[in-house]
């Protein structure tokens, strides 16, 4: 299996990982067996799910209708479909993660409550 | 060594036609030669760019138009490729390696360039309007851009594309209330604020200065720079509000030149979203950060004469090469009359990839 098989298996599993150096402490988002600062090899390892909402926007086109957003998690920037209640910088939490028939990675935002 | 821009050629866009990619440049690449007093056998160099995913183009080509030049080959970067082969050829003329090479750019409507699949950071939202539709929320918040601003640089180049024959919406009239009154889809984007995927063919031919002075009218590359900060958005996406490959591309490129953004008399843009031209004004330091929208009000700069991608199309490889084409005919007095500006000495191109991961900007001068 390569990286991107082996993370969209795990997100069947409702798990959301990308690889991680062990070195410098570092995600890799999109995943590479080997870290781009220090060449170490990777592994995988859960993504922090609480970031920090950066854009949102509403989408119109058919099939992707609503509210979505690029999110930062420490590092990791992962585009996803939004709560309308949220408003920029505001917190947010992956609440769910799923693979399409397309191939692509569904990731839904919620809002933290305070 | 010096660089120039003999002469170029362009075959009108469409939404599709019956003929093959092979065949589209076959008959731009046998317009370029009959324009030329460059001989067909002092050709050294052809460069196919394209995001097509046939085989061999640039060998099968080079045989179709009888040309046996040192390198023949296809070049790849997404919707930056033509500017990208431009880069190449540029390469391999000033190292002393070719004399003499033709770029040409070919695409079919259905592209597999006009989706980067590979980025799976962008989700199931990976149409290019997704993130283009990011830039614009991020520029309406922090710089108070509206829609009308965005309406104003669709109705410009649309216009202009009225005066382009050769351009996709040649016969559309598109007037301002269109625009605004036009189809969402992505918030703030509508679709009079997007380019349309379509099929064309645009070449240049490259020469070295000794060949240039047979040249009627040679146009001189002084700059040619392009920068890559990766394929996916994820990596780009810390600050919405510029373009950094943009910035860095061109502030080389003017370094190169010796130049600063005000010499530049006529420019084209990627305008492959209304957005994207606002921050091209921003990013290539015609105006400051934030006052891209007011700086389209201002007409200082001839832009996207030829239409832009919002009136001509979008044929992704061939693309950077018409938007080199359209300055080098306004350089060289040769654009119809209808659309020549007048006093242009220096121009600029910028095309720009996937987000604004990867831009290039050359800057010429006559």
């Amino acid at each position: 299996m390569n990286l991107k098989e082996k993370i969209f298996e795990k997100i069947e599993n409702g798990t959301f990982l990308s690889t991680f150096c062990p070195k410098c402490k570092k995600h890799m988002w999109p995943p590479s067996n080997n870290c781009k600062e220090c060449f170490t090899t990777t592994g995988l390892k859960d993504i922090y799910n609480e970031g920090i909402l950066l854009e949102k926007s509403y989408s119109h086109i058919v099939g992707q209708q609503g509210y979505f957003g690029i999110g930062d998690f420490s590092g990791i920037r992962i585009i996803g479909k939004l709560e309308s209640n949220i408003e920029i910088d505001e917190i947010i939490l992956i609440s769910k993660v799923k693979t399409n028939n397309n191939n692509k990675i569904l990731v839904e935002f919620k809002k933290i409550d305070n | 060594m010096k660089v120039a821009i003999d002469s170029v050629d362009t075959l009108g866009f469409e939404k599709s036609s019956d003929f093959s990619l092979s065949e589209l440049a076959c008959k731009s690449i046998i317009n370029i030669l009959k324009k030329t007093k460059i001989e067909k056998q002092e050709v050294d160099g052809l460069i196919v760019s394209t995001c097509s995913n046939e085989q061999y183009l640039g060998n099968i080509i080079s045989e179709m138009v009888g040309l046996n030049p040192k390198i023949s080959t296809k070049l790849e970067n997404l919707c930056n490729s033509g500017t990208s082969a431009i880069f190449l050829g540029y390469s391999l003329i000033a190292s002393g390696i070719c004399n003499s090479i033709i770029i040409t750019g070919i695409e079919k409507q259905y592209s597999p360039g006009n989706q980067l699949l590979w980025d799976i950071t962008r989700g199931v939202y990976d149409l290019p309007v997704h993130w283009a539709a990011l830039f614009a929320k991020a520029h309406f918040r922090n710089f108070n851009t509206c829609d009308e601003d965005l309406a104003l640089i669709s109705e410009k180049n649309h216009k202009n594309a009225n005066k382009n024959p050769n351009a996709l919406f040649y016969n559309k009239v598109f007037r301002f209330d269109d625009i605004i009154k036009s189809k969402k889809i992505v918030d703030p984007l509508k679709i009079l604020d997007c380019c349309y995927p379509c099929e064309g063919c645009s070449s240049l031919l490259l020469v070295s200065e000794k060949l240039a002075k047979r040249s009627e009218n040679p146009i001189w590359i002084k700059g040619i720079s392009q920068n890559n900060q990766g394929a996916s958005f994820a990596n780009i996406s810390f600050d919405l509000r510029s373009i950094a490959s943009t910035r860095i591309a061109s502030r080389e490129a003017f370094k190169q030149a010796k130049l600063k953004p005000s010499d530049i008399d006529i420019a084209e843009l990627h305008d492959a979203f209304t957005i994207l031209e606002v921050l091209a004004y921003e990013d290539i330091g015609f105006t400051e950060k934030g006052q891209g929208s007011k700086f389209v009000k201002q007409e200082r700069l001839y832009t996207n004469t030829r239409g832009g991608l919002l009136g001509c199309g979008h044929p992704v490889g061939a693309t950077g090469i018409d938007q080199t084409n359209e300055i080098v005919l306004q350089l060289q007095d040769k654009a119809p009359s209808i659309r020549q500006r007048k006093n242009c000495t220096r121009g600029l191109i910028h095309n720009m990839a996937a987000a604004g991961t990867s831009s290039t900007i050359i800057i010429v001068e006559k």
